[in-house]
């Protein structure tokens, strides 16, 4: 049933985010074209030309910058409207009363709502490198020759890679699940909904970061920074210390994603306020 | 065919802040019926039939449907139209005649496309660009090809004309699965009334009154609606009285 909910969640968000993708790519093609292959034409042509090429670039450059901030803002709005409208508004009358349970309905929400961000980022990396022409596809040689490299040299670099890969996209969605723990806590009031997300969504930042102090009193109480701070430059060592801190990182983050996904789940199932 | 109680309610109140929507509801509803569950807005029927269905909890008492708790396999045997549209902006009818037949073994799709067809209303018409009167018609064309054993119908015919009504009430008692219970909420009591088999009275959030419509009219020798009208009846303000001044 996660599937077939993750199915729906694909084509209602995709179709908003499929436009504005296309339109960036488009724009930045358009960009790089007028900054560059137009320019290069009429090199040393009249001045009356030069300006006209100037105007055409400011105003493809205007239409990039313009599009990029629209992408940033869709797909921030995106990952909240998605879960507010979906689960939280008059939608929620159809979700909430089909045969699945409520985590169902929100890592379906979540995993999306991660897919639609990740794909932005890497809308928004291809736009950019459109823009620095041809010469930026060098750089796609070159980090596949550095991951070749940094295997030969020590395979074990490849699997710090990846985990810090794995951490970002956790952090991301744990992000993600911060803003739909707001949310549900903001449908607990009868009005001004947003006002108290607002509210949460801060409530839930500070007691994270209480969370972290309170840790690193605890971690101070071991003697775990002389621990750390002792560990030699050796390259065994080196490696026994990356996965430590990054072992450290993915529990934290795993603990927050967690934490989250429970609030909400709790809300939903025993608090949900459909207006 | 399932025999025995399909709703029990044991001494059920939900309360939104200090406000009590309903006040300690014991009921219990057999198959094959169709019910009018009957109050003034505001008397607690939404929130009886949100309860019923899963989407909010009884601050106390427990509610059984077809013996179990409200969760997953209540939700498959409950066929529900909210008083609101809920589809999403970017469905057409396929996708949403899709969504049903993903998700409930029972939806009959031919049935539901025959009845879309009916309507001149075509699979790729988009529901954001329909009517309201459409909308809820396709709705309730959902609701209705289900064979669900219950069916839990909202205001169906609250803010619809005549005409929609008598398409309404002739859809339901023509499509609904003559084993399972159809619950109907409203006000409106004579455009209801021919196709009840028993009425529940809601009154403040409590039941006053729970028996079939024969009984009734046995009894009282009035209809339905004039019963509704004697039980609910407000005195209106008449203005200050001089002497009162």
């Amino acid at each position: 049933m996660t599937g077939r909910l993750i199915k729906y969640e694909i084509r209602s968000s995709i179709k908003l985010m499929a436009v504005i993708w296309a339109a960036l790519i488009a724009a930045s093609l358009l960009f790089s074209v007028s900054s560059n292959l137009l320019r290069r034409t009429f090199e040393g042509a009249s001045q009356g030309a030069n300006t006209l090429v100037s105007i055409v670039g400011t105003i493809t450059g205007f239409m990039y910058i313009s599009i990029f901030i629209a992408l940033v803002a869709a797909t921030v709005i995106i990952v909240i409207l998605r879960f507010y409208k979906g689960l939280l508004g008059d939608e929620g009358y159809l979700m909430h009363t089909l045969p699945v349970k409520p985590w169902q309905l929100i890592t379906s929400k979540g995993l999306v709502a991660a897919g639609v961000v990740l794909l932005s980022i890497i809308v928004a990396m291809v736009s950019l490198a459109i823009l620095a022409g041809l010469s930026s596809l060098s750089v796609i040689p070159d980090i596949f020759s550095g991951i070749a490299k940094a295997w030969k040299e020590d395979p074990r670099y490849i699997l710090i890679i990846v985990e810090v890969l794995v951490i970002m996209v956790l952090s991301l969605l744990k992000s993600i699940y911060q803003v739909y723990a707001s949310l549900a806590i903001g449908q607990l009031a009868g009005k001004h909904r947003i006002l108290l997300s607002l509210a949460a969504y801060i409530g839930l930042s500070t007691a994270v970061t209480v969370f972290f102090i309170i840790l690193g009193m605890i971690a101070g109480s071991f003697d775990m920074v002389d621990l750390l701070s002792s560990w030699d430059g050796s390259a065994g060592n080196m490696f026994g210390l990356s996965q430590f801190v990054i072992a450290v990182m993915f529990g934290l983050t795993a603990i927050q994603l967690v934490a989250f996904h429970i609030i909400t789940e709790r809300i939903l199932s025993l608090k949900l306020n459909l207006q | 065919m399932k025999t025995g109680t399909l709703i029990e309610c044991f001494d059920v109140s939900k309360a939104f802040g200090s406000k009590l929507a309903l006040n300690r509801v014991n009921l219990s509803v057999g198959r094959g019926k169709v019910i009018g569950l009957l109050g003034p807005n505001g008397s607690g029927k939404t929130t009886f039939i949100k309860l019923i269905n899963g989407l909010i909890r009884p601050t106390k008492g427990e509610i059984l449907i077809d013996g179990r708790k409200p969760g997953v396999y209540t939700k498959l045997i409950i066929s529900y139209l909210p008083d609101r549209p809920y589809f999403a902006d970017w469905m057409t009818v396929k996708d949403v005649l899709s969504m049903f037949s993903e998700f409930y073994q029972d939806f009959d799709r031919n049935k539901a496309e025959n009845m879309c067809a009916a309507m001149n209303i075509q699979p790729e018409d988009r529901i954001k660009t329909m009517s309201k009167g459409t909308r809820e018609k396709v709705q309730l064309v959902l609701v209705m090809s289900r064979k669900a054993q219950l069916y839990l119908l909202d205001e169906p015919i609250a803010g619809v004309d005549p005409a929609a009504r008598d398409y309404i009430l002739t859809t339901i008692i023509n499509n609904y699965n003559e084993d399972g219970t159809v619950i109907i909420s409203t006000h409106l009591i004579s455009d209801i009334e021919r196709i009840l088999d028993e009425v529940i009275f809601i009154k403040d959030g409590k039941m006053v009154r729970h028996e079939s419509v024969d009984e009734i009219k046995e009894k009282e020798g009035k209809s339905i609606d004039d019963v509704f009208k004697d039980t609910f009846r407000m005195e209106p303000f008449m203005g200050v009285n001089r002497n009162d001044r």
